[in-house]
C-alpha cells in the first residue's frame, strides 16, 4: 500500500487539513477543534503583548501543548517591508522558517497584492524562508511564484471569511494541471465541507481553514466534518472521477431481462 | 545620581535611565515569555537584550503570539 502524504517543503504530513487558531469562542474550544480534525499544521500570528491580558499566555500554552507545526502569517501587512519584517520576527519568535505570506492589496476583500507578493516572496526565499504565499487563482502569478522557488502555493477559493467556496474552479484546475508537482493548498473562502471536497476532487492537495470551523455553532463537530470531507475528496481524486455525459446510460444490464411488463395480452 | 528619562514600551510611557538595559525595560513592563523585542522598530536578538542600554525616547515593542488564520 502506498502512503499518500502532504508535502510541505519536504515535511510529510498525514493530514490534508491546515487550521487557523483565530475566532474560536474560547481557547479550550480552539484546542478541542484542532484536535478533532487531526490537523498537523496550525496558523497563528503576532502582536504587541498586553501584560494586562496575561500576555496571551493561555493561547500560547494551548497551542504549544498541541505539538503541531506552526505556520505564522503576515496578516495585515500592506507592503513588502512590513511583510518581510513580520516574517523575520515570526521566525525568531516561533523558531520556524515557514511563513504564510499575506500581503493585502485591497481592504475591501483582503485580496492579495500579486505584484508586491512576488517581490516579498523573492526576498524571503533568498533569506532561507519556506514561503507559503497566499495568492489569487491567477495562473501567471502562480507561475511567477513557482519560478522563484515556491514549492507550495496557496490560492484563494474566494475572499477570506466569505464562505463562498470555489468561485473559479476552472482557474484552480488550470493551476493544478500546469504545476502538477507543486503542493496546492486552497487557503480561504471555504465555508462548507462539500466545498472542501470539491477542491480535493479537482486535485487540490490540502485546505487551510479557519472561520468555517471557528464560527460554526459547534466548532468541534464542524472540524470533524471538514476532516472527513477532505479525506473523501482526496480519495475521490485518487479513485478517478468519471466524465460527465449529456445523455443517460443505463447502469443495470438489460440483456436477458424477462421484461414481463412488456408481454402483450392475448 | 543618574537622570531618568522617558521611553515607550508598547506605546506606554515608562521611566528608564542610562544604565537601564533593554531586558530590564521589558521585565519592568511585565513582558511574559516567549516574546521578541524591537528597539526603534528594529528587531534585537535575545542575546543582545542584556547588552543594549537605553536612550531618551527609545521605542520598545514587545511582540508575542496571538491567534491567526
Amino acid at each position: 500500500m502506498t502512503t499518500d502524504r502532504l508535502n510541505i517543503y519536504g515535511t510529510q504530513l498525514d493530514s490534508r487539513m491546515l487550521i487557523g487558531s483565530a475566532l474560536y469562542p474560547s481557547p479550550d474550544v480552539m484546542q478541542q477543534s484542532i484536535q478533532a480534525c487531526g490537523a498537523q499544521v496550525v496558523t497563528l500570528s503576532l502582536s504587541r503583548q498586553n501584560p494586562q491580558a496575561n500576555g496571551g499566555a493561555s493561547f500560547w500554552d494551548k497551542i504549544k501543548s498541541l505539538g503541531l507545526h506552526l505556520l505564522p502569517n503576515t496578516a495585515g501587512c500592506h507592503s513588502v517591508s512590513e511583510a518581510v519584517n513580520m516574517a523575520k520576527i515570526s521566525r525568531e519568535l516561533f523558531q520556524t522558517d515557514w511563513v504564510k505570506l499575506e500581503l493585502v492589496g485591497d481592504d475591501y476583500n483582503l485580496q492579495p497584492d500579486p505584484i508586491e507578493l512576488v517581490k516579498a516572496t523573492e526576498i524571503l526565499l533568498n533569506d532561507g524562508f519556506k514561503v507559503l504565499p497566499y495568492c489569487t487563482d491567477d495562473l501567471v502569478i502562480a507561475r511567477h511564484l513557482v519560478e522563484l522557488g515556491c514549492e507550495v502555493i496557496m490560492p484563494w477559493g474566494s475572499p477570506i471569511g466569505t464562505a463562498k467556496g470555489l468561485l473559479n474552479p476552472y482557474a484552480l484546475q488550470a493551476i493544478r494541471d500546469r504545476f502538477p508537482e507543486i503542493t496546492l493548498i486552497v487557503d480561504s473562502g471555504i465555508g462548507k465541507p462539500s466545498q472542501a471536497t470539491q477542491a480535493l476532487e479537482l486535485g487540490v492537495d490540502a485546505i487551510l481553514l479557519n472561520t468555517a470551523v471557528a464560527q460554526a455553532k459547534n466548532p468541534v463537530m464542524m472540524a470533524t466534518a471538514f476532516a472527513r470531507a477532505i479525506e473523501a475528496g482526496r480519495l475521490a481524486y485518487q479513485g478517478g472521477l468519471i466524465n460527465e455525459r449529456s445523455t443517460s446510460k443505463p447502469s443495470t444490464p438489460t440483456l436477458d431481462k424477462p421484461f414481463w411488463h412488456q408481454v402483450k395480452n392475448g | 545620581m543618574t537622570d531618568t528619562f522617558q521611553i515607550l514600551v508598547n506605546a506606554t510611557p515608562q521611566q528608564a535611565n542610562e544604565k537601564t538595559t533593554l531586558a530590564q525595560a521589558a521585565v519592568q513592563f511585565g513582558a511574559q515569555p516567549p516574546y521578541v523585542l524591537l528597539l526603534n522598530h528594529h528587531f534585537i536578538a535575545s542575546s543582545q537584550h542584556d547588552q543594549i542600554t537605553l536612550k531618551p525616547n527609545d521605542i520598545i515593542e514587545v511582540i508575542s503570539a496571538i491567534q491567526g488564520g
